[in-house]
């Protein structure tokens, strides 16, 4: 069995230190083994967030080596390092060793109003073509890991952009054919620190570990957002 | 936000050549480009001392060493115009799944357009010499 050295960032904002542990490694241990290992065995004090160890509730993503990754689906040996840094998201508030203060980012998300839109109470389903569907179904996937917004730097340099994950929501909902409350979300993320902030660096699409395209969402809203400032503009009567 | 934070945006650890280090060298090309563009305009300022002071002037940046400047902000200046080309398209929301293809097709076309141009400017000069 190989041995891996983990050099994770402990401590607190105020007082913090880098500290090695050694990590006995096989095929398929992830890092998040590798975590529960080292709190089991080592470091009883060591902080991380985690819970369903299957890439599905979003907890555990950490930056390693100085790239975002979730925790549980990402196997050590894939990586092909000897000794792996491990550190708290970056573009986050610190709390302390790798967890982060998600409240700012679930606001932002909350902000451009995640859910369906309706302005009538329409009775029995609301059917949907499979094309339809296939325009947003990507999106859908988001587990709001958060690492989206770590590999983003612009994110990562203003705290008050919007960020690739919050986007992605809007221009999801933007893009179900369900919907009814395009405007009033296009009226929040068509602003400087909205999808015009973005500069289609699109690290947020190569950190999604559920391989989304958030940078190609933000772009289609960039469109979407450009129609709806040039009719406000004419004054062609924007419908919120 | 600190001052420090606020610089965040530079870091290339970990970052993608084909997205964030794409990035960081646009940004820093453009700032390049910015510059040179104030001594651009500054070098031209110097026709106000007259017609001699400004060929006095241009006999000296046609040295050389100044030739080798102008072909890499030519090298600036192409990668800035290639990859802004691949940024405008892609930002139109067109093959943002293909961001690795249309940046080294983007890339090879900028290199390819840098050589034609070093090719004429160094036979310019050394015809002129």
């Amino acid at each position: 069995m190989d041995k891996v050295i983990f050099r994770i960032k402990k401590g607190t904002p105020e007082k913090w230190e880098y500290r090695d542990y050694e990590v006995p490694v096989e095929n398929g241990t992830t890092i998040l083994d590798a975590l529960y290992y080292i709190r089991d065995n080592i470091d009883r004090t060591l902080s991380f967030r985690a819970s369903c160890r299957m890439e599905v509730c979003g907890s555990c993503a950490v930056m390693v080596n100085n790239f975002p990754r979730t925790a549980c689906s990402t196997q050590i040996k894939t990586i092909g390092k000897k000794v792996i840094t491990l550190e708290p998201l970056a573009g986050y508030p610190w709390i302390r060793d790798l967890v982060v203060d998600f409240d700012g980012f679930f606001k932002k998300h909350e902000s451009v109003k995640p859910y369906l839109i309706r302005k009538d109470n329409p009775e029995g389903q609301l059917l949907q073509s499979p094309e339809q569907l296939a325009k947003y179904k990507q999106f859908t996937l988001c587990i709001k890991c958060g690492a989206c917004l770590a590999a983003c730097p612009v994110a990562v340099s203003d705290p008050f952009y919007l960020g690739p994950a919050a986007l992605a929501a809007a221009y999801r909902f933007n893009a179900d054919s369900r919907d009814q409350g395009k405007n009033l979300r296009l009226a929040v993320v068509s602003d400087a620190e909205g999808c015009w902030r973005c500069h289609f660096s699109s690290e947020c699409s190569e950190a999604c570990p559920k391989d989304i395209d958030p940078a190609g969402a933000i772009q289609k809203l960039k469109v979407q957002a450009a129609g709806y400032e040039l009719k406000k503009f004419l004054h062609l009567g924007v419908k919120e | 936000m600190s001052f420090k934070d606020s610089l965040n945006w530079i870091n290339i650890k970990g970052r993608h050549l084909q997205s964030g280090i794409a990035f960081i060298l646009h940004r820093l090309t453009g700032l390049v480009i910015l510059l040179y563009l104030y001594m651009h305009l500054t070098a031209l300022s110097q026709l106000l001392n007259g017609g001699i002071a400004y060929r006095n002037f241009l006999s000296t940046v046609e040295s050389p060493p100044f030739v080798v400047l102008d072909i890499l902000l030519f090298l600036v200046i192409f990668y800035h115009g290639a990859n802004g080309v691949r940024l405008v398209v892609q930002e139109f929301g067109i093959g943002t799944r293909k961001r690795k293809l249309f940046f080294w097709i983007m890339m090879v076309l900028g290199l390819i357009g840098w050589l034609i141009l070093t090719y004429f400017v160094v036979e310019s000069f050394m015809g002129g010499a």
